[in-house]
């Protein structure tokens, strides 16, 4: 049975409490997910662009002559876009592996 | 039928909108209330609920499932108020939390001075305490789910229960 303080109170949290429905609230948090979103999206692209120039610069130094050199290139500009794009994904699926098989 | 807050919760981990749209509508009341009574004050609590069911989003995958996914929202809320506890021990903001609050905030129904008693009351615990108070008596958890939710011992989940009973004694007491 609980003490009328405890009732109380209760009853004085629950005329404070927020409504059970706020589309207000729901929308709120959907607008900082698509900030959060278009944020993390624009550093990925950003740092692609880099990327880019990277590339760019040190395929300038290099010169390459050869379909060797160029094939070089073109793989490690493929890993880095690889790395940048699936990279969040895999480290995710690898961090549900890490979880169901060691338990944690 | 509602669905399961689990399958949910899994439904979100596969970028589900619908299925995190409906965990916001369904414990939303929960959580803001909780961080109402342990946050500085009304905007403090609102963007650290907000923060929860972003934190919900990104980290769906972490609920290893153990104990509700309300218990798993609050630790999440929690640890929001946690990490600005600085914040919270600004004397003069907590101070000032109860005239900071918005007029829609305050029931019509409800006499001012209850909720002044009510935020004294609260103001006198530590915020373990009134973390733990604001979880088994205001939000309905039990001593078990709350100290699943707040990280600690069962025990002293109690013994703040216990301890934040006396103080609602004192503040509630006399005008009983």
């Amino acid at each position: 049975m609980s003490e009328p303080e405890e009732e109380r109170f209760a009853d004085l949290v629950r005329r404070q409490a927020p409504p059970a429905r706020d589309p207000m609230f729901r929308i709120q948090v959907l607008e900082r997910r698509e900030n959060e979103q278009f944020r993390s999206r624009s550093y990925l692209y950003l740092a692609g662009a880099g990327a880019v120039l990277v590339l760019a610069a040190v395929a300038i130094f290099l010169r390459p002559d050869s379909l060797g050199d160029i094939g070089v290139l073109i793989a490690v500009a493929i890993a880095v876009a690889g790395c940048l794009f699936y990279g969040p994904a895999l480290s995710r699926r690898l961090g549900d592996l890490r979880r169901q098989y060691l338990k944690i | 039928m509602d669905e399961d807050d689990a399958a949910l919760l899994a439904a979100v981990c596969e970028g589900s909108d619908r299925a995190f749209n409906t965990l916001i509508d369904r414990h939303q009341q929960a959580v803001r209330t909780f961080l109402r009574g342990v946050a500085a004050g009304p905007e403090d609590a609102e963007d650290f609920a907000q923060e929860t069911f972003l934190a919900m989003w990104k980290h769906a995958r972490s609920y290893k499932g153990g104990g509700s996914v309300r218990s798993w929202l609050f630790s999440i809320a929690w640890r929001k108020a946690m990490d600005s506890r600085r914040r919270w021990f600004r004397s003069q903001r907590r101070d000032t939390a109860y005239h900071e609050m918005a007029p829609a905030d305050l029931d019509r129904g409800t006499a001012p001075e209850d909720f002044l008693a009510l935020r004294q009351a609260l103001g006198a615990l530590s915020l373990e305490q009134k973390a733990a108070v604001m979880l088994c008596l205001g939000c309905g958890l039990s001593h078990s789910e709350a100290a699943d939710a707040l990280g600690t011992p069962l025990g002293t989940v109690k013994s703040h229960v216990l301890r934040g009973r006396e103080r609602l004694r004192e503040a509630f007491g006399e005008d009983a």
